[in-house]
């Protein structure tokens, strides 16, 4: 799953996973994500930080309270690049840390990894 | 690859040259910012990967806005600039259509109207925009200053071919 407020971002990051063969559900903010995560299981969960309604931080927190993504993959892909948000990030649970503009072949090959 | 300005209060920017340059303005929070950008390879309609730099200048703007209260569904945009000014061989899938071809899909896209436009042609612009009002200013420039104008567009185009911009990557 995919959630960025920015559509143009989601298109991105949707082409660059289905080029490679994975299936991308697309989320526009922390507040709908978490609510498609009530009903589906995901290997991965690709989100932004700054988003309207639901920020990413509060998104990982919320992830991680649900048994089925306590343990999956969680990357913030993000504008922010300081070590005070990455911080931020780790401590809700974030599994990596990704600062935009993402390289497509970069991104591939982190999913990749952590996808084990 | 763009600048990137946004301020809550009152504010004029010039800027001068030939990219495009979207203005956002939320009409209720009133603030505004002003994004001067060029992708001097355009963006391939076909790859949305080949966008990347100019849809991640334009989230940097609406980030800005959306920490100053902006509701990302009140944005509106004023885009201005693309004009044909460098000393480079025009055709019709140039530098300036393709920058035109970008900001149009993008706004689409996210859903922000363009309430204001002036783009193409063959003339340099200026463009001075006010956060507070929303209301934007273009003159087009012409002799000495625009020829002037175009050469250091030209340098910065070169600059920016040759750089990596891509963000970086850490697993915890």
């Amino acid at each position: 799953m995919t959630v960025d407020d920015t559509a143009s971002m989601r298109q991105m990051i949707s082409f660059t996973l289905n080029s490679v063969g994975h299936k991308v559900v697309e989320a526009c903010d922390g507040k709908e994500a978490l609510k498609i995560a009530q009903e589906k299981k995901f290997d991965l969960v690709i989100a932004d930080i700054n988003m309207p309604n639901m920020d990413g931080i509060t998104l990982v927190k919320s992830l991680r309270d649900l048994p089925d993504f306590k343990l999956i993959p969680i990357l913030m892909l993000t504008t922010e690049s300081q070590t005070a948000k990455r911080q931020e990030g780790k401590s809700a649970g974030a599994t990596g840390w990704i600062v935009k503009p993402f390289n497509p072949e970069q991104l591939i090959a982190i999913v990749k990894k952590v996808l084990g | 690859v763009g600048s990137l300005r946004a301020l809550g209060l009152f504010f004029w920017t010039p800027f001068r040259g030939r990219a495009l340059r979207p203005v956002y303005y939320g009409p209720v929070a009133r603030a505004g910012g002003m994004n001067h950008f060029l992708l001097p390879d355009g963006a391939n309609a076909n790859d949305p990967t080949s966008a990347r730099y100019g849809i991640n200048a334009m989230e940097l703007l609406i980030n800005e806005l959306l920490k100053l209260n902006v509701q990302r569904r009140r944005i509106q945009a004023k885009i201005f600039g693309a004009g044909h000014v460098l000393k480079i061989r025009e055709s019709l899938d140039g530098v300036p259509q393709r920058n035109i071809d970008f900001i149009r899909r993008f706004l689409d896209t996210e859903r922000i109207p363009i309430v204001t436009e002036d783009l193409g042609g063959y003339r340099s612009r200026r463009v001075l925009f006010s956060a507070q009002s929303g209301v934007a200013y273009m003159r087009y420039l012409d002799g000495a200053y625009a020829a002037r104008t175009a050469d250091e567009e030209l340098a910065y185009l070169e600059k920016m071919r040759a750089r990596k911009l891509d963000g970086d990557a850490t697993l915890f």
